[in-house]
């Protein structure tokens, strides 16, 4: 949207918030600003469910930013969403229906690698030097009441992405039995497990040079702090830490004159920054002060884009599969043969650049199950694939790349049908599309040593004719031919050859 | 905190504001007619002093409570003084009040005249025809228990006999009765009080009697209504039913003739239960808030009538809101008009391209045309949002009326905030223009009340600012409940969060400056000055050498003048034709001067209990209003008093004669 109204309400863990904006060629300015808090995450991380109590007050608020909509005459021009706090109740369903009924509003759940991504892309339309700092190594990370979205990034890939069950509410809440003396210890040690958790899942010491941190508690921290920078240092948080630590809530709010909701999450807060200094090697921390509500208005008004994207991918793909001890050559002149075929026979599947995206990924990823074993290793690719999470690649479409490198081998009498089952309609067809290209392309260098380098493709009426140059006579390959085509001439209904020529000839 | 800087004592203060106000009657070049009413107001002034201060001094006192205020004071012991001075002032008063019915003799206007011919027969007549059938007189007596008698109430009590035998009996004089009767006769205007009437004629009253003798009294009651708003699910009810209760609280003051025995006193102190220290001989008539209905035709009894006025270049149709965008409007009422104000929210109300109008009310008056504004553009589908403060003193039965009936044309009403009054005056248009949010934001220092802006002088400010209209929105968002907090505030401060550091952040300022050999200049022109942190911080930036020149129309809680203290301080107080109600602030600020506009005067109420603004006037040409008005002030010569030491002096016309609301009549902004 480049001009006109856009409202967005958040429904987070220990708030709910609404922002107003308004465009005009563009260019965002701000109307409202609404705050109420009401602690979700209160209710769901300790007993799993949303209290009647608090469905209806939630309906209240949620009320009050429908007149404002109304007021501003938004009509549809918004978008609601929900986190952690909400996401994680059992009767989430209930508390949107109740919502719905009584407001009108369509509330949307936001899962949290959609939570990440969105995240991730506001700061770096914020910080101006931010490809640069990913280029080099950066941890980002945004503490959030239910969760901290965790990702590093370094030569244009993600090295690691994750959403933690470590937020500042839910850990308040984990030990809120636990004696004020001893809480932050309780706390430290919780803290250093995550971070154990991170060290161990990664391959190789890391080296990082920067730390961007966002959310409601650099807010928190930037308050009390009054820092005139765009950075924390350790030693101010870590001053203040051992200055509150053995103190509860009612003294650190006559201390600093914040509110109690605030001083229940500030040591957790603290303690997660220190930590996060600790694992990165680094002493200070640069903020960006951009509000979720606000990144989520940019987002879904399409006014920040994600240049990157394709690239980050690629390179987190090849970059997952080098974990996984893959066949580099293999796996890049499958994934250009995919490719090519994809671009050649557009106008036969009528797929889009997303498609292409999701063809490209199994292209790279679809042996890494030879890490496990040879023998079934596209079902060892499946699940490997399938338990990735990459910021902005929906846990549907992580789902389909799995799919798809399940189905790239042809086993004789295999049936799909169990796998696609759980697929929308149109999304069985799609897989059984790309499938049947990664099968031709896979075929292409079934032999792990790159004799076809490239190749052309005709199509005729009733026909598709690969011709390809080699520089030895490629048995293999002819005979993986034969078998992977077939699901390429099941799906499509027209036959595939392929013919190929050595180069002296 | 140091507690050894002085505090004049805030009754004392009260009392001596009442005191300046009183002299306003005294003053020759006020017209006859007005010096009248300035007795009028001393009464009611006094009634409220008496039915809500002095009610909570005895609460205090009968509590038990005798620690010592920041003026040294106990309770009891402020007791005593206030009695001391305020008997005083009624002596003064009524001596004031007979010098100037004199005047009015000699214009052919009398007061309570002598009931005789034809006088005689209209007093009878109007008795017969007005008086009788409603008054229910009462016969004392075992059988007829001693009645109540409601607050504020006149009362007769009778002293008669039959067949030998004594009896004692009261008249109370009903509320919805006329307190004065003016006849026109033979050139004259006669003014006759309800009580010389009934008292006339007694004997028509209690028939078979005879009536020996007859006195007046009044009874003033506590009238605070102090609300427990906690767990008070419907706020509007909970104010309904206090409002009765107002009327029967405990005696603080019993107002008597002169006449009156002691016997009768002291059947009056048994039956009714109050201290001899609660009486008030008056040597004249009770309850002279009569003289506010007094009436004539002719012009030289009045103030000479004044048509307030707009700057040329201010529009009254749709171009109105053009021109707030072109440039900021300040106006100063009543010298401006305020009907401009009700104008663009009739404007607002039928716009097509307006979306919503929220408006704060504290003080609405009965015939309300902004009132009648809100109601058609709730009716035509704007959104209305109207934040009511119901707990304005003596004005919530208003208030609740008011509620009621937008409530039912579909605007949403809120009360506000639980524990806080609000008093901070806002009001926001929001519309669509060509796509685009506009927001028009007012800003005022008074009521948006159409009888009040007559008589009061207050600041209106009108603005498109971007910022401005961001920051009123969050506050309307924040009284209205939409939101728990409010941030990135530029503009505008807020009470009870912040505006008290602000002014004390403002404050420090001039005194680093003045450390700094930079000229430190502070001028403050509000209603009231008791707030002890404020005061603290004052006498500190005096000892820094910063000049502070004040302008504090009521009550004043600091003594300037002291060698090493407040030598750097100066207090003017103004008191005449128009009340003077705005606040304004001006910080010298090492040259780059800071003015701003508030609601807030510096109490603890105030700053602690009521939601207040302060805001920052940016834009030029209004600073340099506001720079000039604050001169005007520190200029007049005529209707200013100076506080020196702990006592007001009158200051005497020197030179060429300067009253600052004359001159601003004829120059208003």
């Amino acid at each position: 949207m480049k001009n006109g109204l856009f409202a967005v309400i958040n429904i987070g863990a220990s708030a709910f918030r609404m922002h107003i904006s308004e465009y005009a060629n563009g260019h965002e300015k701000l109307l409202e600003y609404l705050v109420k808090p009401l602690s979700l995450g209160r209710d769901t991380f300790s007993k799993g469910y949303i209290s009647l109590e608090n469905v209806y007050k939630s309906t209240k608020i949620l009320e009050s930013f429908k007149n404002k909509i109304d007021e501003y005459r938004i009509g549809k021009n918004y978008c609601a969403v929900c986190t952690s706090g909400v996401r994680e109740a059992q009767n989430r369903y209930f508390f949107l229906d109740h919502a719905k009924i009584h407001t009108g509003l369509d509330i949307k759940i936001l899962n949290s690698y959609e939570e990440i991504y969105i995240k991730f892309l506001g700061i770096k339309h914020n910080i101006e030097q931010f490809s640069a700092y990913e280029e080099k190594g950066l941890l980002f990370a945004n503490i959030s009441s239910g969760n901290i979205a965790l990702s590093i990034h370094k030569g244009e890939k993600i090295i690691f992405s994750a959403s933690l069950p470590y937020g500042s509410l839910r850990v308040n809440e984990i030990f809120k039995d636990v004696s004020v003396l001893k809480k932050y210890k309780a706390y430290e040690q919780y803290i250093y497990n995550m971070f154990y958790t991170i060290r161990s899942s990664l391959p190789f010491k890391l080296n990082l040079f920067y730390i961007i941190s966002s959310g409601s508690s650099i807010d928190l921290l930037t308050d009390i702090i009054k820092s005139k920078r765009d950075c924390l240092k350790r030693k101010t948080l870590e001053e203040l830490y051992h200055r509150l630590r053995t103190k509860n809530s009612n003294e650190i709010v006559k201390e600093l004159g914040i509110r109690s909701s605030d001083a229940e999450v500030l040591l957790p807060v603290l303690i997660i920054y220190l930590n996060m200094m600790d694992f990165a090697g680094k002493d200070r921390i640069y903020f960006s002060k951009y509000s979720f509500p606000y990144i989520l208005s940019l987002y879904y008004t399409s006014n920040i884009r994600d240049r990157g994207y394709n690239k980050r991918l690629r390179n987190t793909f090849y970059y997952i599969g080098d974990r996984y001890g893959f066949d580099r050559s293999h796996a890049k002149i499958v994934s250009s043969f995919s490719l090519k075929l994809f671009d050649s026979l557009k106008q036969m599947h009528l797929l889009k650049l997303k498609e292409r995206l999701l063809l490209e990924g199994s292209a790279i990823l679809h042996d890494i199950g030879y890490f496990i074993d040879a023998e079934h290793h596209e079902e060892h690719s499946y699940y490997i694939t399938k338990s990735l999470n990459y910021p902005g690649l929906s846990k549907g479409d992580i789902n389909i790349i799995a799919i798809i490198n399940f189905m790239h081998r042809e086993v004789p009498g295999r049936d799909y049908d169990t796998l696609i089952s759980s697929l929308p309609v149109e999304k069985r067809l799609l897989v059984f599309k790309l499938a049947s290209l990664l099968r031709v392309a896979d075929s292409l260098d079934s032999s792990h040593m790159q004799l076809i380098k490239d190749f052309t493709v005709t199509v005729d009426v009733d026909s598709i004719i690969i011709k390809a140059r080699t520089l030895k006579h490629p048995f293999l390959e002819h005979l993986a031919f034969d078998k992977k085509s077939k699901m390429f001439i099941e799906t499509f209904g027209v036959k595939i050859f392929l013919e190929t020529k050595i180069l002296y000839e | 905190m140091n507690n050894d800087y002085p505090f004049i004592n805030r009754e004392i203060s009260t009392l001596s504001f009442n005191q300046r106000v009183l002299y306003e009657a005294k003053d020759k070049d006020v017209p006859l007619f007005e010096r009248l009413k300035f007795v009028a107001i001393f009464s009611s002034n006094c009634d409220e002093f008496y039915m809500i201060r002095v009610a909570g001094l005895k609460d205090q006192v009968e509590a038990g409570y005798d620690k010592k205020d920041r003026s040294g004071l106990t309770p009891k012991e402020q007791l005593g003084k206030v009695s001391l001075l305020a008997h005083k002032l009624v002596v003064e008063q009524q001596n004031i009040f007979r010098f100037l019915v004199e005047e009015c003799s000699m214009e052919n206007v009398i007061f309570s005249p002598k009931l005789e011919g034809d006088l005689y027969d209209i007093a009878e007549s109007i008795f017969n025809d007005e008086i009788l059938a409603v008054i229910s007189p009462v016969t004392l007596s075992p059988a007829n228990p001693f009645p109540f008698i409601y607050n504020n109430r006149l009362t007769v009590f009778v002293e008669m006999e039959r067949e030998g035998k004594h009896y004692d009996a009261l008249v109370i004089i009903p509320e919805n009765l006329k307190r004065i009767y003016q006849i026109n006769l033979n050139g004259y205007n006669y003014i006759m009080t309800i009580e010389q009437i009934i008292k006339q004629f007694l004997d028509k009253i209690f028939l078979g009697f005879e009536i020996r003798d007859s006195y007046m009294f009044r009874l003033t009651r506590n009238a605070d209504l102090t609300v427990a708003e906690e767990g008070a699910e419907d706020l509007l009810k909970l104010i309904e039913s206090q409002l009765s209760k107002r009327k029967k609280g405990n005696v603080v003051r019993v107002e008597v003739d002169q006449e009156m025995p002691d016997k009768v006193r002291n059947f009056l102190m048994k039956n009714i239960s109050f201290e001899k220290d609660d009486i008030f001989v008056v040597d004249g008539i009770i309850d002279l808030t009569f003289l506010f209905n007094i009436k004539s035709n002719k012009g030289s009894f009045y103030y000479k009538p004044f048509l307030p006025k707009l700057p040329k270049d201010i529009p009254l149709d749709s171009s109105l809101f053009d021109r707030i965008k072109e440039k900021d409007i300040i106006l100063y009422r009543p010298y401006n008009d305020f009907r401009l104000i009700a104008r663009l929210v009739e404007l607002a109300a039928n716009d097509k391209d307006v979306l919503a109008i929220k408006m704060t009310l504290y003080r609405a008056d009965r015939d309300s045309s902004i009132i009648s504004s809100l109601i058609t553009a709730a009716g035509k589908g704007k959104q209305v949002s109207i934040v009511i403060e119901l707990k304005a003193r003596f004005d919530e039965e208003k208030n609740v009326e008011w509620a009621k009936k937008m409530e039912e044309a579909g605007c949403v009403v809120t009360y506000g905030i639980m524990g806080l009054k609000i008093h901070a005056k806002n009001l926001l248009i929001v519309r669509k223009e060509q796509g685009k949010i506009v927001r028009y934001s007012h800003i005022a220092t008074g009521n948006y009340n159409e009888n009040t802006a007559r008589l009061y002088t207050d600041i209106d400010y009108l603005t498109s600012d971007e910022d401005v209209g961001r920051e009123t929105g969050q506050l309307f968002n924040f009284l209205t409940g939409y939101t728990d907090f409010i941030s990135d505030k530029q503009r505008l401060s807020l009470a009870p969060a912040d505006l008290r550091n602000t002014i004390l952040s403002l404050i420090d300022n001039e005194i680093k400056n003045a450390g700094n050999k930079i000229k430190g200049k502070i001028i403050i022109k509000i209603n009231s000055l008791i707030d002890k942190k404020l005061i603290v911080k004052l006498y500190e930036a005096s000892q820094a050498g910063v000049k502070i020149d004040m302008i504090v129309r009521g009550i004043c809680g600091t003594t300037p003048g002291i060698k090493g203290l407040s030598d750097n301080i100066k207090v003017r107080s103004i008191v005449g034709r128009f009340l003077e109600h705005p606040r304004i602030l001006y910080f010298y600020n090492g040259g780059n001067e800071r003015f701003f506009i508030s609601t807030a005067d510096w109490m603890e109420r105030n700053m602690d209990h009521r939601v207040e603004s302060l805001f920052e006037i940016v834009e030029k040409t209004s600073k340099e209003k506001l720079r000039k008005l604050l001169e005007y002030n520190l200029r007049d010569n005529c209707k200013t008093w100076e506080l020196v030491g702990t006592s007001y002096n009158k200051v005497k016309t020197k030179g060429k004669r300067f009253n600052q609301q004359e001159y601003l009549m004829d120059n208003p902004f």
